[in-house]
């Protein structure tokens, strides 16, 4: 061949070669590996994903949709063996990668058919992975939890039992990460997207029911699975700690007998809960805050409706009574008043409450609780019960509130208010019994004088015609608040007010008297004071000074910011003691001297009419001086007795002081050690109660 | 030229063997078929002796997770979940399980055979569970024949405590 041929037919092939390239796209061998390692990365939020994506595309020299259609879907169709295996997987993959990232559902129907070429090839563990991750998150596109379920188990059973063994031993050898492990290596990788796709994706996707057949799995995923590779998967970036929280609830009482559907139905709501809740502190009641608290709300539904058992209903009704608590408690503060429709109340709670507390000496683990102990099921129904009380108290201060703001209303709103209170306290009462009292939270006793306490200041105070039997009921009230907590010294007064609105001031010392000997004589008490338990000086101080009834009257009638104004008097009662001692001294002499005036003879040079006149006058002024001196003598032995009684009295009320702002130490802190003494006390007094009448 | 046709030839064939043998592994598999792992041919040690451990006790402890998933569900009376559980199960012993536990060895090795008479016994359990009553009792009675004479060995049964073999086999069959 001459030379000029060989030229020719050279230029010719690199022609050919050039309109081939041009024609049809060369494969990218960093889009190639960053497909082929797509179970890195594949897990990650859309967001982060899309910014990786647009990363390896710059890498690759074009984005990865512009490679899918330039490249992947011209070249599959013409490779065969394992190059097409390969490329089909890549491609699959890459469609995938497109649906997560931009949400198009085209692309994962189009993932899903170009993966389904590789039926015949699930033999080979990476084919096997990616047909069934694909195929789950086509089942939760479609909402079809049957079809996630088993897509995930074929995951499970195909993939990863198989390559476990393996994986552990290639980890052993420190070759679990060898160019050569292949797939074997993407098992950590394997487990953590497993495990999102179950417990994030699907309540993204909005799958939140008949999840429980991967029960078994999300338990096998935290068994030493998910989060045991931190070398692999850094502890910041695994799922670990939620799946921690999920498995923690579905073993504990906080669940619906391991439920994984109802486990992630409350745990969504919690969040939906999370975000409103600091929709709220930063926000107020915006129109935004108000959708996210509907939602929230929403999520609880669902939740409870996933509940099959009575442990899942009290659960939801423990988390929920917050929401509408701190709904009341921003009205309130926020003076909004925004409603929100919601099919829960403080009435279903209760009810909830009922059937836990009935079967509370019986069959209790037929209600749900079979798996944990009865310590746990008691710790629920105490949960439960603090949510109430507290949600009462807020739903009472609200209408409190409003009443003062609506002087027009403010009738009505107290009333409400009255009504809430009163119902806490009748729950109370129901169930505060000897049998049962453990189901009560140790703060459940100073709910009960917060909430009689309310009712009290709802009828009384709040209210601007009350009727006389709202009188005597927020009188009766006042004093059962005061019965279950006697440390608050403003009730003292309160009553004494209460009583003179219907003229009955009399019977102040006959109902408090009661209180103030329960108080001095308490065993509850006493062992509290001996133990030097918190507080205790404290409360020896109080109890000493309700031993004087002296006292107990300063307590109704004085008021402890004239306490100065009250030790000034008793200055002021010593001048006089001193004025009136003075007295009797200047009378005594006065009548001494007239006694002696009656004694000496009659002037000789007087006459016998004058004679008689002046011993009648001298007669009649010792009559009056012996009145003066006997009214003297009575008044300054009246002054000591108010001396005597002021100086001892005066002191130990000052001591009642001691417990001001205790009141508000309890309310702020539900877990105060004093909580304890005040149950202790309730149940003293009520079990001497039903004891009298039982005779 | 002979010896490149021989080439050409030669590369002919193994491409169609390896076009054969692929044919044959293509198929699809026959979903809940068993996998079965090779029999070992005698005892071993070292790092092979623990994957069989780490397999073993994997494998316990899914049994474990699974007895505890059916039972919540069963609790629950939820029959669906309880269906598909153990359609998951039967799957899992059928693929997995049964191919570890059918080689002779471990239960004769003292190394293994704790955790072979835990597994076997969490199977029954698990059968038991699945109301499988006549594979449970079949499952005893190979526990009772390979570890015939062993009754005082300790296992760990019920879960969470530990028993005699044969107080446990005769629980498991008062079960039944």
């Amino acid at each position: 061949m001459n030379r000029a041929l060989r030229l020719s037919l050279g230029a010719v092939v690199a022609a050919a070669l050039l309109a081939r390239a041009a024609g049809a796209e060369t494969e990218s061998q960093v889009w190639s590996g960053y497909l082929d390692y797509a179970y890195v990365y594949s897990s990650a939020d859309s967001k982060s994903l899309g910014d990786r994506l647009a990363g390896y595309g710059k890498e690759a020299g074009k984005p990865l949709d512009r490679y899918l259609a330039d490249y992947l879907n011209t070249t599959t169709a013409t490779q065969e063996g394992v190059d097409a295996e390969n490329q089909i997987r890549r491609k699959a993959i890459a469609e995938l990668l497109i649906y997560l990232w931009k949400g198009s559902t085209e692309s994962l129907e189009q993932s899903a058919k170009t993966i389904r070429e590789l039926q015949h090839r699930l033999d080979r563990h990476e084919n096997s992975y990616w047909y069934h991750y694909i195929m789950a998150h086509r089942a939760l596109e479609r909402g079809n939890a049957g079809e996630f379920v088993s897509e995930i188990d074929d995951i499970w059973l195909t993939v990863v039992v198989p390559i476990e063994a393996t994986y552990a031993t290639l980890d052993t050898l420190s070759l679990s990460d060898a160019p050569n492990s292949g797939f074997v290596a993407a098992l950590p990788y394997v487990y953590e997207n497993i495990a999102r796709l179950v417990v994030l994706r699907s309540q993204e996707k909005g799958v939140d029911r008949e999840l429980d057949p991967l029960g078994a799995i999300v338990r096998m995923l935290y068994d030493n699975r998910v989060g045991a590779y931190p070398d692999v998967i850094p502890p910041g970036a695994s799922s670990r700690a939620y799946l921690e929280r999920i498995v923690e609830r579905m073993n504990g009482a906080e669940s619906d007998v391991g439920s994984l559907t109802f486990t992630l139905a409350l745990l969504e709501a919690g969040k939906h809960h999370e975000t409103a809740r600091g929709l709220l502190a930063k926000q107020g009641l915006t129109d935004e805050t108000l959708r996210a608290l509907r939602t929230a709300s929403g999520a609880y539904e669902v939740a409870f409706k996933r509940a099959s058992t009575v442990e899942g209903q009290c659960a939801v009704y423990t988390r929920v009574l917050r929401e509408i608590g701190e709904l009341y408690a921003a009205r309130q503060r926020l003076g909004v008043d925004a409603d929100i429709e919601m099919s829960f109340s403080i009435e279903g709670a209760i009810g909830v409450y009922a059937t836990l507390r009935d079967k509370m000496q019986t069959d209790w683990q037929t209600l749900g609780y079979q798996n944990v102990s009865r310590e746990l099921y008691v710790d629920s129904m105490q949960r439960l019960w603090e949510e109430i009380q507290e949600t009462s108290l807020n739903v009472g201060d609200y209408y409190l509130s409003r009443s003062v703001k609506e002087p027009a209303r403010a009738d009505e709103m107290a009333r409400n208010a009255a009504r809430v209170y009163g119902r806490y306290l009748t729950f109370f009462h129901q169930y505060a019994t000897e049998d049962g009292k453990e189901s009560l939270p140790d703060s459940a006793y100073f709910a009960a004088f917060e909430a009689a306490k309310g009712v009290g200041n709802a009828l009384l105070a709040y209210a601007q015609q009350p009727t006389p039997g709202e009188v005597r009921i927020g009188t009766e009230r006042y004093r059962a608040a005061l019965m279950l907590f006697p440390f608050d010294r403003e009730l003292w007064p309160a009553i004494t007010n209460a009583l003179a609105r219907h003229g009955r001031q009399s019977e102040y010392a006959t109902l408090v008297r009661p209180i103030a000997e329960h108080v001095v004589r308490s065993r509850a008490i006493q062992a509290w004071i001996a133990q030097k338990e918190p507080e205790a000086d404290k409360i020896a101080r109080v109890r000493k000074a309700l031993g004087d009834s002296e006292v107990v009257l300063y307590m109704g009638f004085a008021e402890s910011t004239k306490i100065p104004n009250l030790e000034a008097e008793v200055g002021g009662l010593e001048a006089k003691r001193k004025q009136a001692a003075k007295d009797v001294e200047d009378l005594t002499r006065k009548r001494d001297a007239l006694r002696g005036k009656s004694k000496e003879p009659t002037p000789p040079a007087a006459a016998d009419g004058a004679e008689d006149d002046a011993a009648a006058t001298t007669s009649q002024d010792l009559v009056d001086v012996l009145q003066q001196l006997s009214d003297a003598k009575a008044q300054l032995a009246r002054l000591d007795q108010q001396i005597a009684a002021r100086s001892r009295a005066l002191p130990l009320y000052k001591e009642t002081l001691a417990t001001d702002g205790l009141a508000e130490q309890l309310r702020l802190r539900r877990d105060h050690p004093v909580h304890t003494l005040l149950r202790r006390m309730y149940h003293e007094l009520r079990s001497a109660a039903e004891s009298k009448e039982g005779k | 030229m002979l010896r490149a046709f021989a080439r050409v030839t030669l590369c002919a064939a193994l491409a169609a063997a390896a076009l054969g043998c692929g044919s044959k592994t293509y198929l699809a598999k026959d979903f809940g078929k068993p996998e079965k792992t090779a029999e070992e041919t005698g005892p071993v040690s070292g790092p092979s002796l623990d994957q069989r451990r780490e397999n073993m006790q994997r494998m316990y402890k899914d049994l474990v997770h699974f007895r505890t998933s059916l039972r919540d569900a069963q609790q629950r009376g939820d029959r669906s979940t309880v269906n598909a559980l153990a359609f998951f199960m039967e799957s899992y012993m059928n693929m997995h399980l049964d191919p570890l536990l059918d080689g002779e060895w471990q239960s004769r090795h003292p190394e293994l055979w704790g955790m072979d008479a835990d597994l076997r016994l969490a199977k029954a359990d698990v059968l038991m569970r699945l109301n499988e009553t006549s594979r449970a009792s079949k499952t005893l009675d190979e526990i009772a024949t390979r570890y015939k004479g062993r009754d005082d060995m300790l296992v760990h049964y019920p879960l969470g405590s530990e028993s005699q073999l044969g107080k446990a086999i005769k629980l498991l069959r008062q079960g039944i």
